[in-house]
């Protein structure tokens, strides 16, 4: 069951520094708060589908929301994981395309929904939104560019070891000297975002383990030795 | 914005759509689920759309029957989910579209008010 969230004021989001509003002035602000619609979302319920039409833009406030791809074989690979002020929907709404990925909520998720009239009329009045979305268009760009290579020119252990440090840095959360990955992924999730199975991924994770790079306690990972999986996953080329 | 029970008719759905265009759904999907907010109002034109609550389909959206409006423009939620079925053919109110409308002294605003 989703809910409506307690209504949100942009002013005083949580994410309002790292979202495509964030240099917006009070008075403008005030005007995108009329104009959004907020709920909270549960795990499982899904922002929109690949090849749906898209018709508004989903800002995070705060939650996790993995965005997957759907393959001819039907088999869901991840492409990008979402926390708060990040922007969902963005591509297709100004590509004008169907959704090609498919955003499924991982946790509870608050959620603003703007939609397509809207966001055009913003931009057309405040050229920092365009800005912002153009900085995190180009983010995604990068990012995509690196995961991309990273498939050809990395083998397996390096692509996991540097994922958990892409982990650490979106969803680390320090206690003492290990930093624990806030995000529960299962092995195949896992799997699916380095481009390979998991039973290879349940065999590296073991590696990891017994090299005290990683130590596990249920289903949350702990990262002890930061430094070695930087070794491990040979960022250097 | 008061409740809109009534059905539209043929007419006016030809209106609405020339107006605000419409959206086909290749794969079901939960355009709102039961308790939130909708993110647009919905009126079914082809295909079709369900209510649902707690998982169970509790009556079909019959064409030219408007859902959601009224609570979108109260941020108010739904008591129903509304979800969509393949290849439903919808048109979709979005908040700005009916902040708009309620400025004008339009034909749309008429159907709508």
């Amino acid at each position: 069951m989703a809910h409506p969230a307690k209504h949100l004021n942009c002013e005083n989001c949580e994410s309002r520094g790292k979202g495509i509003f964030c240099d917006l002035e009070e008075h403008p602000l005030r005007e995108v708060g009329q104009h959004k619609v907020t709920n909270t979302y549960k795990k499982g319920q899904i922002l929109f589908y690949q090849g749906n039409p898209p018709f508004g833009l989903y800002c995070i406030n705060n939650g996790k929301i993995k965005v997957t791809k759907t393959g001819t074989d039907g088999k869901e690979s991840i492409v990008r994981l979402a926390g708060g002020g990040d922007v969902l929907g963005h591509r297709s709404l100004f590509s004008n395309e169907n959704y090609t990925a498919t955003a499924t909520v991982m946790e509870d998720t608050t959620v603003c929904f703007l939609d397509k009239k809207y966001i055009f009329q913003a931009i057309e009045n405040e050229p920092s939104i365009a800005l912002n979305i153009i900085r995190k268009l180009s983010r995604e760009m990068g990012s995509a560019e690196s995961k991309n290579a990273a498939m050809f020119q990395k083998n397996v252990r390096e692509r996991l070891a540097e994922l958990f440090l892409s982990l650490m840095k979106s969803y680390g959360v320090k206690e003492g000297k290990r930093t624990r990955l806030d995000i529960k992924l299962t092995r195949e999730e896992i799997a699916s975002m380095i481009g390979t199975a998991s039973e290879t991924v349940i065999r590296f994770i073991t590696e990891f383990r017994d090299e005290g790079l990683i130590e596990q306690e249920g289903k949350t990972i702990y990262v002890i030795n930061e430094e070695k999986l930087l070794e491990f996953a040979n960022l250097n080329y | 914005m008061k409740r809109i029970t009534r059905k539209l008719s043929d007419q006016e759905l030809a209106e609405l759509e020339r107006h605000f265009g419409s959206f086909e759904f290749h794969n079901a999907f939960d355009l709102v689920y039961e308790d939130q907010i909708p993110n647009t109002g919905v009126i079914v034109l082809a295909g079709e759309a369900v209510l649902t609550r707690k998982k169970r389909i509790f009556d079909r959206i019959e064409r030219g029957t408007l859902y959601g409006i009224y609570e979108l423009l109260n941020n108010e939620p739904v008591r129903h989910g509304c979800k969509v079925r393949d290849n439903a053919k919808v048109i979709l109110l979005k908040k700005t579209d009916l902040k708009d409308l309620s400025n004008e002294d339009s034909l749309l605003s008429k159907i709508l008010s």
